[in-house]
Formats: structure tokens, C-alpha cells, sequence
């Protein structure tokens, strides 16, 4: 028995939650850098239905990854833009300022041949791209600071992102850049069939 | 006379009523540099009711510093009621992230349907080959994860291994997880979260590596003595810096009424390097020399304190892992243990891994050897969602000679 224990002490299995793909710490910090100066934000768990799956995966072109299926996304809220004189007029009928969502985000992890890549793209409303980061990587350092990762920001639905013609990549780093081209356009993809207002 | 007045104030404000329009309409023209029209402001002409863009022209404060705030007004559209910018910007929305209802897709509004559910799970078959033994082990565990969103900042998370091999039933005290999380409570900073329930506390090189499906493992069980347990967890951030505190329950032997306590500390702000400062005090089982030590079949704990200094840094394909741990131990018998840990990870190949590891601990030069463990190992990635692990083990200095060198594969299948 106690021989059990040691062994059992060196196989040490305990698996918490690292292999899900709904998040089970709160990536506060990392939600922090997609939504500077959000005043709320929430996750909604989706789980895609087999309809939206293979309509997801022909627009996108290829297959989605067994975790896409089933993606947690963070909803940012924002204070309302308003004039001074609404403002005014709200103090005075002592009306309650309501917070409106803004965005949206997901945490999207890729394998290219040098390793994983996490990343966060943030989207508006709008259906474009708010914010791209990139979180862990192992590619040129380039790949994520903002002159590279900035080429992506108003993207929709409707804009190409062509490696090297749309989007300029770092040299030597093309295959992280085909990458995240995809991880954008999967985001918006997805987006566009989970959140499209309906008509 | 009175009727007079009357008649007289009702001329005046039609008057004014009147001519007040056309001033509005220069006030656009001159402003925005368009054909001033009426319907800018009124659905059908003058002194019909306001359109859209003139109600907000009006609660702006019906003035020049008003068409300042909401902007040109959209013009052109026939007997479409005219618009602001707001309006407009209104309209450009393509998505509702309130309701995120499409078809048959599902989602997580409130606390009742099932569909808010999302089932998981991991097969995890390892089979070790130790050296000194004739026979060989076979562990295989199936891990069940299901999660879901209660409330809005509100979600649970429900693990359980299930028990499919006979060793598997004595795997660590890590039979299972089951907690709440809390996000953005307001007794922490923004961004913070508030864990309550039974899981792993975040300490050293452990909170930030894949050691718990990974046979090179972390010292986190020769560090501290336990791995998982009940508690509660505060996290967040500020600014760079991140925060954990842990108060956990400790180990379960009659009359032990200590709760132990993890902190930690640690940034990500510098690109490609993690650090981090984590602090332990509490009773913990008496781990010494590669075994846990009992009187009379039952473990005795001992009061520990443990510092440890971790960071991870990415050096082109290169993942370099580093822990340094010290403390002290007032059990039985005094000791001040220290110890360190390195590993690295790197390509070898298409979705094939190297990984070397290599950690020592240390008690007492003069009575023990120090305890160590070379590990090699090969991951394979077959696809995303499966892996393929070689690791060759070798303790030295391990009371357990049949754990000496040992050989282990294992398969991991995610689903």
C-alpha cells in the first residue's frame, strides 16, 4: 500500500482544468490589455451547434480546432457617449446611467511550427477588429508589438487580409503572420454567426 | 385688457415659433455648409413634429454649440426621417453581444438552461517501465470536466477523475476539483477575481507550466507537501503587477487546525519573460528525503515555510524554466532545505518537442544525499487535441529503488 502511495505520489495525474477550453482562471490582466478602461466586462460560454460549425468552416476554409467549437468569449461594456446637456438633463431626472456592450474578444491558441501562440483579438460592434495581442509566443519578438499587430485594427468581415499584400509581415515570420491572419478572420467568423443582429 | 395680453403673447410666440426655424436652418447652413431645409429637423416641414436628428438638436440645447455635439445631419434620403451620427453609428452596429443567440447555438444568460453546460475531458494513459522491477505499470485515468456559467461573473467548474486502472485509485490526492469563481468582485481591484472550493494553489514554477499533465513534473510536491485543496484564492492585478493569495484548508489529520497560506506575486510585462515571487506558510506533510513521514501508519505534518523565485523565459524556440526554493522545516527535526529546478523546452522537429529537466533538493548535506531527478522526454503533437509523451526518469537518490529510472509513455487524448 504504501508502495502505492509513493508510486502514485510520482505519477502525480491531476489534470485542473488545463486541458479546457472555457477558461477557468479569469484572465483579468490579459482582458486589461483588450479593453483599456472597459467598465464591465463578462464572459458567455458558446457552444456552436453542428449547423454552425460547417457553416463557420466554409467560410473560413478550413476546419475549426475541437476548443473553437466551444469558445469562451469576454463581453466589454462601456459608459455611454453622451453631450453635455444629455448628461445634464440625466442628472436632472435623476435617470441611472446605463453601461452598453461595446466589444468582444476571445483568447484563440495556434500552433505554428515553433510553438504555441496565444492570442487575444477584441472586435466591436461593428463587426472590426478593436485590438489584437499576442500573449505567448516563440516567434520574432516583431510579431507582437503593436506597428506589426496595428495592420489588423478596422478589419471586417469584408477586408482582405492577404499576407503580404494587406497585411505586411515580418520577415522570417510569415507563417505566424498566415497565422494570425487566420485567427482574426476565424474570430470574426465565428462572431458573425454567433452575434449578427438579426434582421 | 387680460384678453388682450392673451392675444398679444400668442402673436409673439407664434412670431417667434416662425422666425426661429429659418434662424435654425442658417445656423445649419452656415455651419455644416448644406442647403438649409426644414425637414432637417421636422418630418413634414416646418411645424410638423421633430425627426430624429431635431429632437437631438434640441435636447443638445437647441443653439450653434448644440449642432456641435451631434454633428452633420444625413441628408438626402428623400422622406427618410434624418439622422445623427449617433444614430448612424447605432445603425452600423452588425452585432448584439446582448443577445448572442443565433439558431441553434448556445449560450450562457442566466442560471437555469442546460445548454449553458459544457462537458470536457482528457484520457491520460501512462506506462511506466522501472528499471528495477521486473513487471511494469499501467496508469490510465479518464478526467470528466464540466463548466458553466452561473451568473453573469459567476462560474463553476467541476472535475473528476474516474477511476479506470487499479493503481489509479491511490493517484495523488487529486481525485477531483470543484469550484466557483467570482469575477470582478468588489473587494478586489478591477480585473480581480475571488475562487472558493477545492483546487491547485498557484505556487512557484507551477503556476505558469503544464506540469499537471506533464510526467516532468514540477517541485511543487517536494516544495510544499500537498498539491490541491479546499480554500479560497483572491487574484488580480495592479498596474504589472499580479497578485494570488491562497487560504486553504490543510491536510486533513486529526487535530490539525492550521490554514495554510500561499501568496504569490508575478508579472508578464517584460515580452517573452514570466517572473515570479511566491511565499508559503503553514502545516504540510513531513516530505523528507523522497518520502512522507508517518508514526504509526498515519503522516505527521510539520509547520513549513517555503520562498520561492520562478520565471520562464522564451529565448527564440528555447522555453527556459527556472525555480529557486528555500525555507525552513520545524517538524521533528529542524531542517532548512533549499532547492532548485531548471527545464527547457524547444522544437525538434514538426509538432515534436525536446524537454530536459532537471531539480534538486536539498535537506541535510552531512545526514542525506541530496534528491534529484534528470528527466528526459519527447512530446509528439498528433493533432491538436492529442499528444504523445517519451520521458525517461532518472531519481537519484530516491529511498525507492524501483523509482529509480523509469521509463514512462504517455498518451493524452483531449476531448
Amino acid at each position: 500500500m504504501r508502495q502505492r502511495f509513493i508510486i502514485a505520489m510520482f505519477i502525480l495525474i491531476s489534470l485542473p482544468g488545463l486541458l479546457l477550453a472555457h477558461d477557468v482562471v479569469w484572465p483579468g490582466k490579459k482582458l486589461a490589455a483588450l479593453f483599456p478602461g472597459a467598465a464591465k466586462i463578462i464572459q458567455k460560454n458558446i457552444t456552436l451547434s453542428r449547423g454552425q460549425i460547417l457553416a463557420i468552416e466554409k467560410k473560413l476554409g478550413v476546419k475549426l480546432r475541437r476548443e473553437d467549437a466551444v469558445p469562451s468569449f469576454y463581453i466589454a461594456y462601456k459608459m455611454p457617449e453622451m453631450t453635455a446637456a444629455e448628461h445634464e438633463q440625466m442628472m436632472q431626472t435623476g435617470e441611472k446611467m446605463k453601461i452598453a456592450p461595446y466589444a468582444t474578444a476571445w483568447f484563440v491558441d495556434t500552433v505554428t511550427s515553433r510553438g504555441k501562440m496565444e492570442v487575444g483579438v477584441a472586435v466591436d460592434t461593428r463587426g472590426k477588429v478593436l485590438k489584437v495581442v499576442v500573449f505567448e509566443h516563440r516567434e520574432d519578438p516583431a510579431i507582437a508589438r503593436d506597428e506589426f499587430l496595428n495592420q489588423f485594427i478596422g478589419k471586417g468581415l469584408e477586408d482582405k487580409m492577404r499576407v503580404d499584400e494587406d497585411i505586411k509581415a515580418i520577415k522570417g515570420a510569415e507563417e505566424a503572420a498566415r497565422a494570425l491572419v487566420l485567427d482574426v478572420r476565424k474570430t470574426l467568423i465565428i462572431l458573425d454567426e454567433v452575434f449578427r443582429r438579426k434582421k | 385688457m387680460k384678453k388682450t395680453l392673451i392675444l398679444v403673447s400668442l402673436f409673439f410666440l407664434w412670431q417667434a415659433a416662425s422666425f426661429s426655424l429659418p434662424a435654425f436652418n442658417k445656423m445649419v447652413e452656415k455651419k455644416f455648409k448644406v442647403a438649409g431645409d426644414c425637414n432637417i429637423c421636422h418630418v413634414k416641414g416646418g411645424g410638423s413634429p421633430l425627426n430624429v436628428y431635431g429632437q437631438e438638436f434640441l435636447k443638445a440645447g437647441a443653439n450653434e454649440n448644440a449642432l456641435e455635439k451631434i454633428g452633420k445631419p444625413d441628408i438626402g434620403r428623400g422622406d427618410q426621417p434624418l439622422k445623427t451620427e449617433k444614430t448612424e453609428a447605432k445603425e452600423a452596429e452588425i452585432f448584439s453581444f446582448e443577445e448572442p443567440l443565433a439558431e441553434s447555438g448556445t449560450a450562457t444568460p442566466g442560471l437555469s438552461p442546460p445548454s449553458n453546460l459544457t462537458f470536457g475531458g482528457a484520457f491520460d494513459v501512462r506506462y511506466l517501465a522501472p528499471a528495477n522491477r521486473e513487471d511494469q505499470l499501467m496508469f490510465h485515468v479518464v478526467e470528466l470536466v464540466l463548466t458553466t456559467t452561473l451568473a453573469e461573473n459567476v462560474t463553476l467548474l467541476m472535475e473528476q477523475l474516474l477511476q479506470t486502472s487499479p493503481m489509479e485509485s491511490a493517484v495523488g490526492d487529486d481525485h477531483g476539483f470543484v469550484y466557483l469563481i467570482f469575477s470582478n468582485p468588489r473587494f478586489l481591484p478591477p480585473g480581480g477575481s475571488f475562487k472558493i472550493g477545492r483546487f491547485r494553489a498557484r505556487y512557484g514554477i507551477d503556476a505558469v507550466s503544464d506540469a499537471a499533465v506533464n510526467p516532468l513534473q514540477t517541485p511543487y510536491r517536494k516544495t510544499i507537501g500537498f498539491i490541491s485543496d479546499r480554500g479560497v484564492e483572491f487574484a488580480g492585478f495592479l498596474n504589472w503587477l499580479s497578485f494570488n493569495l491562497s487560504i486553504m484548508n490543510g491536510p486533513e489529520i486529526a487535530g490539525n487546525e492550521n490554514k495554510p497560506v500561499f501568496f504569490r506575486l508575478s508579472t508578464d510585462n517584460i515580452p517573452q519573460l514570466k517572473l515570479g515571487l511566491s511565499y508559503f506558510n503553514g502545516m504540510s506533510y513531513d516530505y523528507y528525503h523522497g518520502d512522507f513521514q508517518s508514526v504509526a501508519g498515519v503522516y505527521v505534518l510539520a509547520p513549513k515555510e517555503r520562498f520561492s523565485f520562478d520565471f520562464k523565459k522564451t529565448f527564440g524556440v528555447l522555453d527556459l524554466s527556472f525555480e529557486y526554493t528555500f525555507g525552513s522545516d520545524r517538524g521533528a527535526t529542524f531542517k532548512q532545505p533549499y532547492g532548485y529546478y531548471l527545464r527547457a523546452d524547444f522544437p525538434v522537429g514538426p509538432r515534436l518537442e525536446g524537454n530536459l529537466k532537471y531539480d534538486l533538493w536539498r535537506y541535510d548535506k552531512s545526514v542525506t544525499e541530496d534528491e534529484r531527478n534528470i528527466s528526459y522526454g519527447l512530446t509528439y503533437r498528433l493533432t491538436d487535441s492529442m499528444r504523445m509523451r517519451l520521458v525517461y526518469s532518472d531519481n537519484r537518490s530516491s529511498p525507492w529503488p524501483l523509482l529509480d529510472n523509469v521509463l514512462t509513455t504517455q498518451i493524452l487524448v483531449e476531448f
